[in-house]
């Protein structure tokens, strides 16, 4: 029996890994084996990659995606992007926060039923340029839903953004009344619906693309797999995709001394602690809290893994928009401006802002 | 049911690119059409911020391109209008991160759903210009009345002619009638002798403009009852939609003399119109 290969080429955005004959249509365990396999030999050359996997018309479940992407964080390799014909495994892939495409390459074009036309001139081209990971990008955190009649229900409203979670944005406890609530209530119950199913999928939704929240038992079939290693590699490189978010442990935290201004985009796994302000365009996006010890103006989720205890803290809170685990706020139009340190958490299901002791 | 295509670019920056495209969709809008904006200017995002949406991204340009999220579910609806929709640029990314064939793959969708797709440039030449002018039917160029904006006026409509897009047409905005009376400022009869372009519209310097911008509602958003820079959008809109409305010839807000003034200077009496 000829021996199942895949190969590695290097693409504009890191690397694509191509199983070949033999391994395209073998079971999970083969595939995996085979890219362990192909991988470990070069670990030191590619170390530190962005990776992504053509998969053809493959069936992979959201546990399965999570184990590759675990084993490939283990090897400090980057899982970001399945390319895959299967329906079903795109959607997974969507759910832990993996890209289905290549921007503007040829190798997209088996992932997705959009037909590139045009000649790709830019492949060439584009495949020699560096990639900016520090300055790297933040997918949003709301997972695909899958769920017909939210999708439904979300075309309706045109988007989840539309949508946010937590109606009465930042409530004010001090001044008592919750904000009236200005958006229908569709709006609330595809919300709703969206937490439903969020909390009910394996994989917790997570924006941190580089690395994933996998539920509990998605880490234990992780940990399994890997006869006993830990699936959580401790983070090596602060701003560097890590290897997955795990919130009820949070291992360490994040100290930034600057000013974050539009434009930069922080993940990180555990706490975040910044002290500078964080301008209108950045974002912070972290497994555990957030602290800013200065102006708050951008974009914050804290619990990014699902951890809806996670707080957000200010010492003055102006956000463009809050995100607590699953939920979304943003400030009603007519908050006043106060310069007072302030505490941003869940309570009762809402994302509520109070004075911070 | 096909949707027109329609890209908003200049050269050079500045010019006020991000304010027409805002205000000519929220005027088509007005108007009945449903209207979805594309934020092409990846990196330096602008347009969710003058249509007052920023607070609303949860998805963007770029999440549609690598298959993240449904087109739908990027498409952020503006609720104080009939049928306006944008589809913001992501900030921590850069142009490369679309090709100027997913512009055209997205675009296609969009023209099944919409009456018009109005997408913002980028000001360059390079990668984010192309991806905004690769889908586009029509392309709308934006100037100013001065010397160094005109010249890259001229450069863009030489690439569209070579590129094999259809004649391109010109929006002169943050005109002053009196500044060009007296001979102090390029006047719409100099810009198209040298540009030799249709003129689709003509916006007249107004500080209301700005005001408006900054709330994030722009002026378009007035409708009938707006200033005459408001007017003048919905008149670009009227012409995108094949009404002949003529340009209004409106008497400059200077006093008499100098107005003689320019009319000394100019040889005629010129006039203010939009």
């Amino acid at each position: 029996m000829v021996a199942p290969r895949i190969s590695v080429k290097g693409i504009r955005d890191g690397l694509l890994i191509n199983p070949e004959e033999g391994v395209a249509t073998a079971a999970y365990h083969t595939l995996r084996q085979a890219v362990k396999k192909e991988l470990t030999s070069k670990q030191e050359f590619l170390r530190g990659s962005r990776v992504a996997i053509r998969l053809g018309g493959r069936t992979m479940s959201a546990a399965q995606l999570v184990d590759l992407k675990l084993l490939l964080a283990d090897m400090e390799l980057e899982l970001w992007a399945a390319l895959t014909e299967n329906e079903e495994t795109r959607e997974a892939a969507q759910q832990i926060g993996l890209a289905t495409r290549i921007p503007g390459s040829e190798a997209s074009l088996p992932a997705t039923g959009l037909v590139n036309q045009l000649p790709a001139t830019e492949t060439a081209a584009a495949e020699d340029r560096a990639v900016d990971s520090a300055n790297g990008r933040i997918p949003p955190f709301l997972a695909e839903t899958g769920n017909e009649a939210a999708v439904e229900a979300q075309a309706a409203e045109a988007v989840v953004a539309e949508a946010p979670v937590c109606q009465p944005a930042i409530a004010d406890r001090s001044a008592g009344e919750p904000v009236p609530d200005n958006e229908n209530t569709a709006g609330a119950t595809v919300a709703a619906e969206i937490n439903g199913l969020v909390s009910n999928q394996a994989p917790s939704p997570d924006i941190d693309r580089p690395s994933l929240a996998p539920a509990p038992e998605e880490a234990g079939l992780a940990s399994e797999a890997e006869a006993g290693t830990s699936p959580l590699a401790p983070a090596r490189h602060p701003l560097s995709p890590l290897a997955a978010v795990q919130t009820e442990v949070v291992p360490n935290s994040l100290l930034l001394r600057e000013t974050l201004r539009s434009g930069r985009a922080i993940r990180y796994k555990g706490h975040v602690v910044i002290i500078g302000d964080v301008n209108p365009g950045a974002e912070i996006i972290a497994g555990g809290n957030v602290i800013v010890w200065g102006k708050l103006r951008g974009l914050v989720h804290a619990g990014a893994g699902g951890d809806a205890g996670a707080v957000i803290c200010a010492m003055e809170l102006s956000p463009t928009q809050l995100r607590i685990a699953n939920q979304i706020a943003i400030s009603p139009p007519d908050r006043q401006r106060k310069s007072t340190p302030e505490m941003v958490a869940i309570r009762d299901g809402q994302i509520i802002a109070e004075p911070w002791h | 049911m096909s949707a027109k295509v329609i890209t908003v670019t200049s050269g050079k920056g500045g010019v006020g690119k991000t304010t027409v495209t805002a205000n000519l969709a929220i005027a088509l809008a007005l108007l009945g059409k449903r209207v979805v904006v594309i934020d092409a200017d990846i990196g330096l995002r602008n347009l969710d911020v003058i249509l007052g949406l920023e607070n609303r991204i949860v998805y963007d340009l770029v999440d549609v391109v690598e298959g993240r999220c449904r087109l739908r579910q990027a498409m952020i609806k503006d609720k104080r209008v009939p049928e306006l929709y944008l589809i913001p640029a992501a900030q921590t990314r850069d142009k490369t991160a679309v090709s100027p064939s997913d512009m055209v793959l997205i675009c296609d969708q969009l023209r099944e759903i919409m009456d018009y797709v109005i997408i913002d440039s980028p000001a360059g030449i390079e990668r984010g210009f192309r991806n905004a002018i690769a889908p586009a039917d029509q392309v709308l160029i934006v100037t100013n009345p001065e010397i160094a904006a005109v010249r890259d006026a001229d450069r863009i409509i030489g690439l569209l002619e070579a590129d094999g897009k259809g004649p391109a047409k010109l929006i002169v905005n943050r005109i002053k009638a009196s500044m060009v009376n007296q001979g102090d400022m390029l006047s719409i009869d100099d810009i198209l002798d040298v540009l030799a372009i249709d003129l689709i519209g003509i916006i007249p310097e107004d500080e209301s403009i700005l005001v408006a911008s900054n709330r994030g509602s722009p002026v378009a958003m007035n409708g009938v009852n707006g200033t005459s820079a408001s007017q003048a959008f919905r008149n670009i809109a009227r012409r995108l939609l094949g009404d002949p409305v003529p340009f209004v010839e409106l008497t400059p807000k200077s006093s008499l003399i100098s107005r003689l003034k320019g009319w000394l200077a100019n040889g005629q009496l010129s006039k203010e119109r939009i």
